[in-house]
């Protein structure tokens, strides 16, 4: 039976089809999705910061060593760089008139993962990404697809979960 | 943090207290109804986990967010369901209301900040106000993101309040880094002369 893993900030997991991966509440994060498309197995890390610079604690908090960490367990399952192809979706400036390059984290969150993608020669397949509006994320790995949603706000002063992009 | 003595925090809870006890007379005069502020709840943890102790990930939230500069670095941020704060604000101009809700949370901020700079002999400081509605865990992790970048460990004092006779909840969560938590229980360790 097919299931929608979870994935929560600063984590990621491994699965293969007719499994799906998750993660909601993707703001100035940026969530990988890395697929291997021969043997329906992908992996979905969701990183909050863009490199390991200061606290060690959580390897996985950060772009570069969750990457490396992911590219680990793939190539014990045998899936090599070149079998490998991402999506990426977060990134986003939540707050208006925080414009500082220093202190926007989702900036620096996409050109981190644009650098090290690029780096390790993997495709980057399709991009959500900037902005300033959360998204929520599903992973399809029976077809490779990602589907993203955001928090939309409706004509009654509502907010509708609606559909924003498959990639 | 995760080594704190039992008599730090005691400190810290006892800091909260403070702010919570701060919080009640603002939002009283400017909304001129009766508030209810609960005990404090405080939290140590890694950035990563804040977000959700805070709420469902998904569930959307009116939120202000307000830098704490000076000799103490953090943030301060209103919480609020939609749903709720547009019943708190219900006369007030629909173009206004998130005007509205930044100057609240400006206002409760800086009486809390106020409170334990007085009494801590702290400089602290707050930025602009910047607001936003979205998912909870969106909004909490770019936050916690700047403040927790050079040390993941992070304080957070969440303070509940509830407003008038609907009782319309509001949470004001003041996030400090772990530079900040040690001076305060520093300074406090000062006041008491331990």
């Amino acid at each position: 039976m097919a299931r929608i893993i979870q994935v929560p900030t600063a984590d990621y997991a491994i699965a293969s089809a007719p499994d799906s991966l998750s993660t909601v509440g993707i703001g100035s994060c940026i969530v990988i999705c890395l697929y291997a498309p021969k043997t329906k197995t992908g992996a979905l890390l969701h990183c909050m910061l863009p490199r390991e610079e200061y606290d060690l604690s959580n390897s996985l908090r950060n772009v570069d060593t969750a990457v490396n960490q992911v590219i680990e367990e793939f190539l014990a399952k045998g899936i090599h760089l070149p079998d490998l192809t991402a999506k990426i979706a977060g990134g986003a400036q939540m707050f208006a008139g925080v414009d500082n390059k220093e202190t926007n984290i989702g900036m620096r969150n996409i050109e981190e993962t644009k650098r090290l993608l690029t780096t390790l020669k993997i495709p980057i397949m399709g991009e959500e990404i900037g902005g300033s509006r959360a998204r929520s994320l599903i992973f399809e790995l029976e077809s490779g697809t990602v589907t993203i949603s955001s928090a939309q706000l409706a004509n009654d002063d509502t907010f509708d979960t609606g559909l924003t992009k498959i990639l | 943090m995760e080594t704190l003595d039992a008599f730090s925090k005691d400190l810290l809870r006892e800091t909260a207290n403070i702010m919570a006890q701060k919080t009640a007379h603002p939002i009283e005069t400017i909304l001129r109804q009766k508030t209810v502020i609960s005990k404090p709840e405080i939290m140590m943890q890694k950035m990563e986990f804040v977000a959700d102790s805070l709420g469902q990930p998904d569930e959307v939230r009116d939120s202000v967010f307000i830098r704490i500069l000076g000799d103490g670095k953090g943030a301060a941020v209103l919480l609020m369901k939609p749903e709720d704060s547009q019943k708190l604000l219900l006369d007030v101009d629909k173009a206004m209301r998130t005007d509205a809700l930044r100057e609240i949370a400006n206002i409760v901020a800086g009486a809390c900040l106020g409170g334990i700079a007085r009494l801590l002999s702290l400089k602290l400081m707050q930025s602009v106000p910047v607001a936003t509605s979205d998912m909870s865990r969106a909004i909490v992790n770019e936050i916690v993101s700047e403040v927790g970048l050079t040390n993941a460990d992070l304080l957070c004092a969440l303070i509940n309040v509830a407003i008038g006779p609907e009782n319309i909840p509001l949470s004001m969560v003041f996030i400090f880094d772990t530079d900040t938590t040690n001076l305060i229980i520093s300074k406090s360790k000062d006041m008491t002369n331990q």
